[in-house]
């Protein structure tokens, strides 16, 4: 009975501090959207993938092509392997045009207030992963590559859909 | 039903179905199962349940269906705060529920109520109760289900002009491997119990199991997506 009455106030415990910590979490974010500055929490990939944000502006920029993308806080398996694999075709193919800044690729989380613009910018509803392409520093167009859900469980395929479709798009910038 | 909507009748049935059986909705799946199945003594019982849950499932993208198909509801918006916040919810609420199926944290019912009226409440509120539990785990959007409700669905409901078929079937797409799966465990218990005369301390066990069940389920989802433990 006594060990019943402890799983009880154990279980009743876990379920306060969950509720606590949701709000406290949610109340946290939102006071600190309103310090950090936009784009500031956009996360660029560790070595060997660059991303050009340090570099002075220059007035005239070259056309690029930046590859995002987008997840929430929460990262389910199959997310993990899109992720995986849209890096690893990047990386395979574009080596080049990552180093001379002509391809960026950046992952951001929609899930932190100062990122939620991406949601209604791109019209996210999932985990996607999206192409801008970017001329004199103003976007000029962007693709929604919405069928790595459907390839995930063909490797090859999908790096092949993910190669075409930065290609085409680094072709015509 | 016109020929023109066979098709993409077939496919919004079959979406449905990939999105019950992703590894994602599992957790939910798993105590939508035992909720179901808990009934073994009686095959009207765990039929009624099953069919309750389904058609809970299907009102909620019904009326999600016909919302974003009249254009009320922006897709994103509410796509990304049912993923965000739906889940972090269900960790929590699945634990209480689990607490109260277990009797751990007692529902007062009103003196007036004799014996035998309270014990028939109980039993079609535990039928009811999977209209809503079907309600809201439909609410609670996987990745996977997102994009291919989204992502796949509502396009679809939008080009055929069919708001309300397509997401009804989806619906019922959903439900259907549960319902499946949870039928053949309540009947398989109910064999089992019938040929070794202990019907009754089976459905005992799984009334109790169910309630562990939602439980672990909860603590699952709370630490996923509440704490962020990763999976």
């Amino acid at each position: 009975m006594k060990a019943k009455s402890i799983l009880r106030t154990l279980l009743l415990v876990f379920v306060v501090v969950s509720g606590v910590s949701l709000v406290i979490k949610d109340v946290r974010e939102r006071s600190e959207s309103g310090t950090v500055s936009e784009g500031s929490t956009v996360m660029a990939a560790t070595a060997p993938l660059q991303t050009a944000e340090g570099d002075p502006a220059p007035t005239k920029r070259p056309p690029k092509v930046i590859a995002y993308y987008f997840h929430t806080t929460f990262r389910c398996t199959t997310c993990r392997t899109i992720e995986a694999f849209s890096r690893e075709a990047i990386e395979q193919a574009f080596g080049d045009a990552l180093k001379n800044g002509k391809l960026e690729w950046r992952l951001v989380n929609v899930e932190e207030r100062a990122n939620r613009h991406f949601i209604q910018d791109y019209r996210l509803f999932t985990k996607s992963l999206i192409l801008v392409k970017m001329k004199d520093g103003k976007q000029a167009e962007w693709k929604n590559l919405s069928r790595v859900w459907e390839l995930v469980r063909r490797k090859d395929a999908f790096l092949r859909y993910v190669q075409d479709e930065v290609r085409a798009y680094l072709e015509a910038s | 039903m016109s020929e023109g909507l066979l098709v993409p009748s077939a496919t919004a049935l079959w979406l449905g179905v990939l999105t019950s059986i992703s590894p994602c909705p599992l957790a939910t799946n798993i105590a939508a199962i035992s909720f179901v199945a808990r009934g073994v003594g009686s095959t009207r019982r765990v039929l009624a349940t099953g069919i309750l849950y389904t058609i809970g499932r299907t009102l909620t993208y019904l009326t999600l269906g016909a919302l974003l198909v009249a254009s009320l509801l922006s897709i994103p918006e509410i796509a990304m705060f049912l993923q965000i916040y739906m889940n972090k919810a269900l960790g929590p609420l699945l634990l209480v529920v689990g607490l109260i199926l277990l009797d751990v944290i007692p529902l007062r019912f009103s003196t007036s109520m004799g014996g035998e009226k309270l014990q028939r409440w109980a039993e079609s509120a535990g039928i009811w109760g999977s209209l809503p539990l079907g309600m809201i785990f439909a609410l609670a959007f996987c990745p996977v289900s997102a994009a291919l409700f989204f992502g796949s669905l509502i396009p679809l409901a939008l080009d055929t002009g069919s708001s309300v078929t397509l997401p009804s079937l989806y619906g019922i797409g959903t439900g259907l491997p549960v319902f499946v799966f949870a039928v053949l465990i309540g009947l398989g218990a109910q064999w089992v119990g019938k040929a070794l005369n202990k019907l009754a301390q089976i459905e005992k066990w799984a009334r109790r199991a169910t309630g562990v069940i939602f439980i672990l389920v909860g603590i699952y989802l709370s630490l996923v997506h509440i704490f962020g433990v990763p999976v």
